[in-house]
């Protein structure tokens, strides 16, 4: 073996190495603000994923997340909450809001509609009432 | 899928430009001299063409895709497309067109021949033929006359009428059909669980795939080349593997299959109650309001002396009265048009499963079937009874002051289709069974007019639920069909709850599968079109992994050794363009089938 092959091989190593940490590694989630009415609300942008694509909000308080879509990709043109019954379509560039109020904690997935992008709702225990 | 595309081309791209511009570096990774004794070192390949054929490919491809995709969506759009702009209502006694959106429950709605019913609502005068085809799939024009229910959406061809509107809006049939449609092409299958494991870890695994070839090549291939060839076969590794074939493979079936069955009258509440149903072994069918019309009428009425025909027909209709039963309804109808004047009941005591208890006039009355009388310790005349049962007649026996004093017949006709409908669950490899709270002589009689053989006769409301666990244990996976109302338990029990609607008044929210015509050959379509539709997921499914574990490899060079085969990046583009775009297309084949026959 060449140093140029030892260079690859290491190089491959660490690669695959970032790649997993990458897609694989601890995230955060955004925290989604409240309005004056009370509802949790967080923006999404959808251009070739979610983002944020996760999303932490608290059980038993409704939630509002609006969806912009930045893209032509037909892979993004509907989302999907199956946990919660909800399908929207997301004309490119109009804001589309989805409300729901996720009753128990839990990691409550979304997706396009064919599943290939995806997100997560995560949801905490209720800390206080709701307000 | 971007994502590999985005980096299987700029790596291209890349290696290109370092190439065009700094030929020397790649010959000391190469392993060759740029600057070679006696002859000139030849200039590293470039691949800007790859690039750029794969980028126009896959967009082509997408364009494909979309267009695709945007077919198997087409249910939703022609059901949307049904409502009328406008209503023609008659606001302080004059008529004027008013946008959908203003038409208020109560407002008084004209239509005119050719045009659309905006909302839902009741004929008060007028009369004509209505097209519900739309909804129920049911080809012949209905007659509407004052008291008919109309629908939004469906089309008035012959005469005019009004109708008072009694929803409107969100409330309408035709937009909760969109809804559940809308919510049932959203849902997932159970199979799709599979290739979403799969999908959800594609991306990182095809992108640790791509450095790992890279690297094999580099090793493996010979010095002057393996650079290159590293490139090429990373490059193809991450165009040809095609994520969408599998995110594409179920969902884009499911949204033709539940939006054919919704134009067809068939509305599939998900993709769990679609794969559940093309597993139905065996077929309860409830026989009131299923296997017959539900709306049965008296045919025979034996009052044993001295009661006259009239006199008895008068104490059993005054006991009837406070029930609401259907047999009940019947009697008090036939009553009703002799002429007959009913008696306010003193007392009234409903027996669920075999009849009534009740008093008119000072008189204690037994009305219902053997059972009741046998409790009521009511001796039967056998001979009227047996009359009474004749030709699937359901005989209401009746006892006055604790002496048996005759009985009624009554019949509920047989739909004409339900034989037809029978035969084809049967051809299709089903028990089909017959459940009835009548007695078994008149249950038998409706059994064999269609040609059901297993009848389970005489069960109590509360029983219906208990046949269905018992077919389920006996390894069946069970559909039942009732009407969505009084077979609630029974529905929820089985693994396939099918509920017949009468017309467009129908409960769509009460079961897995809602047959908006009250049609029951709509069973064995909806059974058809789930195993056409569960045969297309599987087809795309094994499709969309075979592709990629075949694909894959063959990118990667692993036939490399032994064939010498090395497939081109372009290649690899139009394979994966394909790839998906068959997978929609399969998918779109749905579109073509036909509720007699299946596909």
């Amino acid at each position: 073996m060449d140093a140029a092959e030892i260079i690859v091989t290491a190089g491959g190593v660490g690669l695959i190495a970032f790649i997993v940490w990458f897609f694989f590694g601890p995230r955060r989630a955004a925290q989604a603000r409240q309005s004056a009415i009370g509802v949790r609300e967080v923006d999404i942008t959808v251009r070739g994923a979610y983002s944020p694509n996760r999303v932490e909000v608290e059980a038993g308080r409704p939630v509002r997340m609006t969806f912009v879509r930045e893209e032509q990709n037909a892979c993004t043109a509907q989302v999907i909450f199956p946990d919660f019954g909800v399908v929207k379509d997301l004309p490119v560039g109009r804001p589309v809001s989805v409300e729901f109020t996720p009753e128990r904690a839990g990691e409550y997935p979304f997706h396009c509609g064919m599943n290939m992008v995806r997100g997560t709702v995560v949801v905490s225990p209720a800390t206080e009432a709701p307000g | 899928m971007n994502t590999l595309v985005a980096v299987g081309t700029l790596s291209a791209f890349a290696y290109s430009v370092v190439a065009t511009v700094f030929p020397e570096w790649l010959s000391v990774v190469t392993g060759e001299s740029a600057h070679g004794v006696g002859h000139e070192a030849a200039a590293p390949a470039v691949y800007y063409e790859v690039a750029a054929a794969i980028v126009t490919l896959i967009l082509l491809g997408n364009m494909l895709q979309a267009r695709a995709t945007s077919r198997t969506r087409g249910a939703i759009k022609a059901l949307m497309g049904l409502s009328p702009k406008t209503a023609r209502v008659e606001r302080d006694g004059r008529e004027v067109d008013v946008p959908l959106a203003e038409v208020r429950v109560g407002d008084t709605v004209l239509v005119r021949p050719g045009e659309k019913v905006p909302v839902d609502g009741t004929v008060v005068d007028g009369g004509s033929n209505v097209d519900e085809s739309m909804l129920t799939g049911e080809p012949l024009p209905v007659a509407k006359t004052a008291g008919d229910s109309v629908v939004g959406g469906t089309l008035n061809k012959t005469g005019a009428f009004r109708f008072t509107a009694t929803k409107v809006g969100e409330a309408t049939v035709l937009q909760q059909i969109v809804r559940l449609v809308r919510e049932a092409q959203g849902s997932k299958a159970p199979i799709q669980n599979s290739a979403d494991r799969i999908s959800g870890v594609f991306v990182p695994v095809v992108l640790c795939l791509a450095v790992a070839t890279f690297v094999a090549w580099f090793v493996l291939a010979p010095e002057e080349t393996r650079l290159a060839q590293a490139v090429l076969a990373s490059v193809s590794v991450l165009i040809i593997a095609c994520p969408c074939a599998l995110g594409l493979a179920t969902p884009t079936a499911i949204m033709v299959g539940t939006g054919r069955g919704a134009q067809a009258g068939i509305l599939i509440k998900g993709g769990a109650a679609l794969e559940m149903a093309h597993r139905v072994t065996a077929v309860v069918l409830d026989k009131t309001g299923t296997v017959t019309e539900g709306k049965p009428s008296v045919t025979d009425v034996l009052p044993l002396p001295p009661l006259t025909e009239d006199e008895f027909l008068r104490l059993v209709a005054s006991a009837e009265r406070a029930s609401e039963h259907p047999l009940a309804e019947a009697v008090v109808r036939a009553a009703t048009e002799r002429g007959i004047s009913l008696s306010r009941p003193d007392a009234f005591n409903a027996v669920p499963g075999r009849g009534l208890s009740s008093t008119v006039g000072g008189r204690a009355l037994l009305v219902g079937n053997r059972t009741l009388m046998e409790e009521g310790g009511v001796r039967v005349d056998a001979s009227v009874a047996e009359r009474l049962s004749l030709d699937g007649k359901t005989p209401m026996l009746v006892s006055v002051d604790g002496a048996f004093a005759g009985g009624l017949a009554v019949s509920d006709r047989v739909k004409p289709s339900s034989k037809e409908a029978v035969g084809r669950l049967k051809g299709l490899g089903m028990k089909v069974v017959m459940l009835t709270g009548d007695a078994q002589g008149t249950a038998e009689a409706v059994a064999r007019s269609v040609g059901i053989d297993h009848v389970v006769a005489e069960v109590l409301p509360d029983g219906k639920a208990e046949v269905v666990k018992r077919l389920k244990a006996d390894g069946h996976t069970v559909a039942m069909v009732g009407d969505g109302v009084n077979d609630a338990p029974a529905l929820a029990a089985a693994d396939v709850g099918v509920a017949v609607g009468s017309g467009t008044d129908v409960a769509i929210e009460a079961a897995d599968v809602t047959l908006v015509r009250g049609d029951l050959r709509g069973v064995a379509d909806a059974v058809a079109l789930s195993k056409a539709t569960m045969r297309v997921v599987r087809q795309n499914l094994f499709f969309a992994f075979a592709y990629n574990a075949l694909g894959i490899p063959v990118a990667s060079g692993v036939l490399y050794p032994v064939t010498g085969w090395l497939l081109s990046p372009i290649l690899a583009s139009v394979a994966m363009a394909l790839s998906s775009v068959s997978v929609v297309t399969n998918a779109l084949r749905l579109k073509g089938f036909t509720p007699t026959t299946g596909t």
